[in-house]
């Protein structure tokens, strides 16, 4: 009979190798600074595309009501696609102060 | 009968959707039930089968009578003393009922009103109100307040965030919110809530430590994965989960309580402690995690089949998974009846039972046991798991969401091992991080990668063409 049961084992070898995991990582962030920047998942990613959103999903974004996500889908329909954020600015009801909050839920693919 | 509990359970699911849809008057209900409970006892021993067929009925016209009950205002509730056609203000005295949710410059939360002051007379109340409002001082669960501010009904479009649904239940309460609220005065913590308030302040400390070593954005989706805080995930992130149907990953669930049920044995077990105390002391310990992570229908369905899979253990007796699926629902509807209407509980209990029933059958359909080589064998079972609670969601996420993505068995291939590694991670920051922040940073940089991982297999698979396809 060994010192640890087959549960006991695997579960400290888990252990073991995400700490040697997290090592190499900080080790190489800390040889390698730019090793840091790449993500495998990008911060873009995180934001919601706003040439694809549909009403109800605009809608769930802090900020925008019923009659704000209608003026973006209409705007958006007249020109095709949005090309830069920048462009919702000229939006009625898009003040400055919203736009700074809608920069963080929404982006242009 | 082998599965009593069952039938009870369904008698009571459809009671209480009769009992909340079909507009049958409460005397009516009320009676009927009586009597068929009045007949039971009567003839209870004389006709069995008759006797079993009148006591299904009086459980579920019971169920209908506690579901009616329960949709008809207190006589006590705020809603009787307010008066919408004015504009006029109103003042609350009440507790903070859920966790504050703050955003950007506001906060969030549903206050339970004790107290409302109308033509400067203070009544007595009860009832639970939404409310959104502008502060400067941190605000706690449980913290007593006099609020000032107009009683809304609330639109669709009303952001809400830090509004607990399961708090609510009446219609007409849920459907409101008190705008342009001012606190007029703060009376301190009432002491009667003090265990959840522990709770709450508990999983606010290690929320501090997952941010502490794991790098955002990864460290909000820990959040979600070990202690059911979902509210920092992004929308965008959100919605691409449910595009790949891998959504349920950020829900605190079996796996979860199973995780730490483990943790528990396994660290009782090392300190020598007899096996009858330790499931006394796993219990309450999984009904405390239950409490950290916000009480969700998951995760309460799953803390009760534990406990009665633990308990089975203790008297030496077998536990059946769908009786101890049906006592766990019967828990979580006794406490708040429209439970059955939230789409968490219905997926939640749709994919543990499309589970305990699709795979056994598909297993031994397609003769799993006889492949030979294990990786093989396991890669299988794997793919069966995920296409059984796939086949037993999928309606339920079509009629919702209104969307049908055939990727769904594919992607939880991938990204349930990966976050249920990220998940085992993530408790090991939490039991390290506290007190070694040299592992603490290791294991969360571990922890970082996979949730990475997972969320590049996750945007992946939303590429694929006709991975999700939007009904009308």
């Amino acid at each position: 009979m060994g010192i640890f049961t087959n549960k006991e084992r695997n579960a400290i070898v888990f252990a073991a190798a995400l700490a040697l995991l997290g090592s190499g990582l900080d080790y190489l962030y800390k040889r390698v600074p730019a090793a840091r920047s790449i993500r495998l998942v990008s911060e873009r990613q995180m934001k919601i595309d706003i040439n694809e959103a549909d009403m109800r999903t605009l809608m769930q974004v802090p900020g925008i009501g019923n009659v704000t996500a209608r003026r973006i889908l209409e705007y958006r329909q007249r020109i095709g696609r949005i090309q830069d954020l920048e462009e919702l600015r000229g939006l009625k009801g898009i003040t400055p102060k919203r736009f700074e909050k809608l920069q963080e839920e929404l982006a242009v693919e | 009968m082998k599965r009593p509990l069952v039938v009870v359970a369904v008698l009571v699911c459809a009671g209480i959707i009769y009992g909340a849809c079909l507009r049958v008057p409460f005397a009516y209900t009320y009676s009927a039930a009586i009597a068929l409970l009045c007949v039971t006892l009567l003839w209870g021993e004389k006709k069995i089968s008759f006797c079993d067929a009148f006591l299904c009925a009086a459980v579920f016209l019971c169920a209908g009578a506690v579901a009616r009950d329960q949709q008809t205002l207190s006589s006590r509730h705020f809603c009787r003393y307010l008066q919408f056609q004015s504009d006029g203000y109103y003042i609350f005295k009440g507790q903070v009922a859920s966790e504050p949710y703050v955003d950007a410059s506001k906060v969030s939360f549903v206050l339970s009103v004790t107290e409302i002051q109308q033509d400067a007379f203070w009544y007595r109340c009860c009832g639970n109100l939404f409310v959104r409002l502008r502060t400067e001082g941190k605000l706690e669960y449980a913290d007593t307040l006099l609020i000032k501010g107009k009683v809304r009904r609330a639109c669709d479009s009303l952001i809400t965030q830090g509004k607990d649904l399961r708090l609510f239940r009446t219609p007409q309460d849920h459907a409101l919110r008190c705008t342009e609220a001012t606190i007029i005065k703060r009376r301190g913590l009432n002491p009667r809530y003090s265990f959840k308030r522990v709770a709450l302040r508990f999983r606010a400390r290690l929320t501090r430590i997952l941010c502490r070593y794991i790098p955002l954005p990864a460290a909000d989706v820990m959040s979600a994965l070990v202690l059911g805080e979902r509210r920092s995930i992004p929308l965008a992130l959100n919605r691409a989960m449910i595009k790949t149907g891998t959504v349920h990953i950020l829900v605190v669930s079996g796996f979860h309580v199973g995780i730490v049920t483990a943790v528990l044995i396994a660290t009782l077990q090392s300190a020598q402690v007899p096996r009858r105390i330790r499931l006394f002391c796993v219990i309450p310990a999984l009904c405390f995690y239950c409490m950290v992570v916000g009480c969700a229908s998951s995760v309460v369905r799953a803390t009760v089949m534990a406990s009665i899979f633990l308990c089975a253990g203790f008297f030496r007796r077998e536990a059946d998974v769908y009786n101890s699926l049906a006592a766990a629902a019967i828990v979580i509807l006794s406490i708040n009846p429209r439970q059955i209407f939230d789409i968490g509980f219905q997926l939640s209990f749709a994919s543990v039972l499309s589970i305990a029933y699709f795979y056994p059958r598909l297993s031994s359909f397609l003769r799993i046991r006889c492949v030979k080589p294990r990786p093989l064998r396991y890669f299988l079972r794997a793919c069966l798991v995920s296409a059984s609670a796939w086949l037993g969601t999928m309606g339920l996420i079509a009629c919702y969401f209104r969307l049908f993505s055939p990727i769904t068995v594919v992607a939880n291939l991938f990204i349930v091992p990966l976050a249920s590694l990220a998940t085992a991670a993530g408790f090991l920051v939490l039991g390290v991080g506290a007190w070694c922040p040299f592992l603490g940073r290791s294991f969360g940089l571990a922890s970082e990668l996979l949730i990475s991982l997972m969320l590049a297999i996750n945007s992946m698979f939303i590429k694929i063409p006709l991975a999700y396809i939007y009904l009308r």
